[in-house]
């Protein structure tokens, strides 16, 4: 099939979805208008004190949790490795499984542990000193619990694909350990990276959407835009011209 | 997948495991499954290194075999 071909059958569905988003966006943006009111700063308010009183909280709360998967996953994988045959694929397969859930839960509760320090970071003011050293020893809590835990994990990971390298303590750990993956581990990273990417494309279009009819309720002004922008940008940045040097080394090992 | 192997067989007929056979060519226990399983079409380099280890042309060990549509 050629470009003109292609373009002529695909852009009937496109200028669809733009009408469609042009018609959805209108309507949201009229009846958010139209709802504005008392209750859009009293629910503002309601989610700011609710997070004020559980930050110190949930940051230990977080701690504890991940401390308890990680050393679950852990316990469970080395009883399976311990009576595992080599060539048992199904079995690896649920050790992989059972780790890469952990370094999921992992990651996840390390975002959202930042996300949690910044509540006392940012509201100092309505803060009890206790409660601000509580929070504050929570955070520390949540980046020990979850650099060890990490770090079990990977040594774990190491067990069960001995040539894997690296140290979650080393600066270049991410560098070494994809160093020490072989040609078919870096095709399956390449894959995950580009669905990441197209994920996170398609979230910063999605909050851009979501921050404009926002702010006509809880007027937060262009600083939460310019922060999801600035991701965008450096996640697109970074996309193609790492494509480019890649390109460029191509061409030049001709 | 339309590449198809006989890895597995020539595997077994000089003995040597998945994961030994991954060392003798530079990749992971893993990778050697998946090829195993078709799951993975390696790339010239890796399909070379096989076949000069069991001392057979790669198509030997490895087919291409046009998909049906």
């Amino acid at each position: 099939m050629n470009t003109k071909s292609e373009n002529r059958k695909a852009l009937p569905k496109f200028f669809l979805i733009i009408l469609c988003s042009l018609v959805v966006g209108v309507l949201l943006g009229i009846g958010i208008a139209f709802a504005e009111g008392g209750w859009t700063r009293q629910f503002a308010s309601a989610v700011h004190k609710g997070l004020v009183a559980a930050a110190p909280w949930l940051l230990w709360g977080l701690a504890v949790l991940t401390l308890g998967a990680v050393l679950i996953i852990r316990h469970t994988v080395k009883r399976r490795l311990a009576v595992w045959q080599e060539e048992d694929e199904e079995a690896l397969q649920a050790m992989d499984g059972l780790l890469n859930i952990g370094m999921l839960v992992n990651n996840v509760f390390t975002i959202f542990s930042y996300f949690l320090a910044a509540v006392p970071l940012c509201c100092f003011q309505e803060f009890s000193g206790i409660a601000f050293i509580v929070s504050l020893a929570g955070f520390i809590a949540c980046m020990a619990v979850m650099t060890v835990g990490q770090q079990l994990l990977v040594d774990l990971t190491k067990k069960l694909y001995p040539e894997k390298r690296g140290s979650v303590y080393d600066p270049k750990f991410q560098k070494t350990w994809y160093a020490s993956c072989d040609e078919a581990e870096r095709a399956m990273i390449g894959q995950a990276a580009m669905t990441a990417y197209k994920a996170g494309s398609y979230t910063c279009l999605l909050l851009w959407l979501i921050l404009v009819l926002s702010n006509l309720l809880f007027d937060f002004g262009l600083m939460p835009i310019a922060v999801v922008m600035t991701v965008w940008l450096v996640m697109t940045v970074s996309y193609i011209t790492a494509c480019m040097r890649l390109e460029q080394r191509k061409v030049s090992a001709k | 997948m339309p590449l198809k192997n006989r890895l597995k067989e020539y595997r077994a007929k000089t003995g040597v495991n998945q994961s030994d056979m991954g060392k003798l060519v530079g990749v992971s226990r893993q990778t050697i499954s998946m090829i195993e399983r078709g799951d993975y079409s390696p790339s010239v380099t890796l399909a070379l290194k096989i076949a000069r280890y069991f001392g057979v042309h790669v198509e030997d060990i490895f087919q291409y075999e046009e998909e049906e549509t």
